[in-house]
């Protein structure tokens, strides 16, 4: 010890500390968790019932596995799973979903960090409590914003179809043309989506030459595309 | 003596620098093929192939925006007057928006020489082939034909219920999808599906997003049904 000179202390000193600090991390910080969340949430919501292409996960806490009502593409294997969603069950889940439940249809690999999923756990518990909610960035499947108030660029007026080409009216008065591979017809029938008749059109990437167009049901679609040239 | 031999060496040095220089700068197609990928997600080099943007099969001493078979031209590009050729195409893979300015052509150009001068190299070979080189599928699809495509691929029912479609396919599996998940879309093309019989392609995102595709728009409404009594 005599040895050391002030500087090596100092180093030592940090050394320890930082050795410290997972110790308290295995609380976890709902902070780091909310942006490890950001992972989840193109697939899963925190408003209540709000399911995409996974199930919201408002109010998770002690909820059967593939037990929300509203939710109605769960696999066998989560539905007859048996398994209750709490601290342990759920950082299980997230370590490796495959291996806790096999065959379910989640495509996650699942975190290796114990403490990320603390983390994540940490965030996870206060923001699914009822009422907790934060609001949430745009989700990647869409439904960021309610398509029944559309700017006029994105609220459709015709579409017509001649060979390849789909020509989309908007009301802003402008006629764009799509190769018909690049415009994807879609149904958005929650609260969020289009009123019926009047299909939305929304960019979709690939620098604009692709876009969305979602109607409020798909008994709508072929009746409001006319063919003609 | 060794003045002249240290000129000898001298000379014959210079000149390989210079052979070396002349070389690197040649165009060079195979480099030029590499380049194109980035042009081949919306152009095709088969003749009337059009996809995003019309085929180049041909393309030199095309007058710009004439092809009859692709319908998307902007006015901007069909009202040029513009010859394609290697000086008019080589300003135009420059800087699109500056050659023809409004044009639709969602690209920044390139600005190495070297880069486009490889690249005509190639595509003046290419556009004027019998055989243009098999070329990976375009990004907007026509990788999978779906005339010929495998029963997995092969769409039997697609049933809806609330936010879900049902897609039933010929090797007997079901599989659901979140609607703002599952895309319908329209291939009346040769490499499209036959009528009645819709394609399930997938479309990225770890599987649980998809395209079904359809002959015609007029199939659609009709083949989806709504059902809630599977689930």
């Amino acid at each position: 010890m005599s040895h050391m000179s002030q500087a090596e202390m100092v180093a030592t000193a940090l050394v320890l500390c930082i050795a410290v600090s997972p110790a308290f991390a295995s609380g976890g910080d709902a902070a780091r968790g909310q942006r490890l969340f950001d992972n989840c949430a193109a697939c899963h919501s925190l408003t209540p019932n709000r399911n995409m292409t996974g199930p919201s996960l408002a109010e998770l806490w002690n909820r059967k596995a593939g037990g929300l009502a509203s939710f109605s593409r769960y696999s066998d294997a989560l539905k007859s799973s048996n398994i209750v969603w709490n601290d342990k069950t759920l950082d299980e889940w997230i370590t490796d979903p495959q291996h806790l439940i096999p065959g379910n249809d989640m495509p996650f690999q699942g975190i290796k960090s114990a403490e990320q999923r603390a983390d994540l756990l940490a965030f996870l518990k206060e923001a699914t409590q009822p009422g907790h909610a934060p609001s949430q960035g745009g989700q990647m499947g869409g439904g960021d914003s309610n398509l029944k108030d559309l700017a006029p660029e994105q609220r459709v007026q015709a579409v017509t179809h001649c060979g390849d080409t789909f020509k989309v009216t908007t009301a802003n008065g402008k006629t764009r043309d799509f190769w018909e591979r690049n415009l994807r017809l879609k149904t958005d029938s929650s609260d969020d989506g289009p009123a019926k008749g009047t299909p939305a059109l929304l960019p979709a990437g690939m620098m604009g030459d692709r876009a969305d167009l979602i109607f409020a049901a798909p008994e709508e679609i072929s009746g409001f595309i006319k063919p003609g040239c | 003596m060794k003045q002249r031999y240290l000129t000898v060496v001298l000379a014959a040095t210079g000149m390989a620098f210079a052979i070396a220089t002349a070389w690197a700068a040649a165009p060079d197609a195979n480099r030029g093929e590499q380049v194109f990928a980035a042009c081949a997600a919306c152009h095709s080099l088969e003749p009337n192939r059009s996809m995003t943007g019309p085929s180049l099969a041909g393309v030199w001493n095309r007058k710009a925006g004439s092809l009859a078979s692709f319908p998307r031209y902007s006015t901007a590009l069909m009202s040029s007057g513009i010859v394609w050729n290697d000086t008019s195409l080589d300003k135009w893979i420059k800087n699109p928006q500056q050659l023809i300015p409004g044009n639709d052509m969602p690209f920044q150009g390139i600005e190495d020489d070297r880069q486009r001068a490889d690249l005509l190299a190639f595509l003046k070979q290419a556009a004027q082939s019998e055989h243009p080189p098999a070329q990976m599928g375009g990004m907007g699809g026509g990788e999978i034909n779906l005339k010929t495509a495998g029963p997995e691929h092969l769409v039997r029912a697609v049933s809806y219920c609330r936010d879900t479609y049902r897609v039933t396919t010929s090797d007997g599996k079901t599989r659901a999808f979140w609607e703002r998940n599952l895309r319908f879309k329209v291939d009346g093309s040769n490499g499209g599906p036959e009528k009645g019989v819709p394609g399930l392609v997938g479309a990225g995102s770890a599987g649980d997003r998809a395209d079904v595709i359809f002959s015609s728009v007029e199939e659609i409404s009709g083949f989806i049904k709504n059902d809630c009594g599977a689930q």
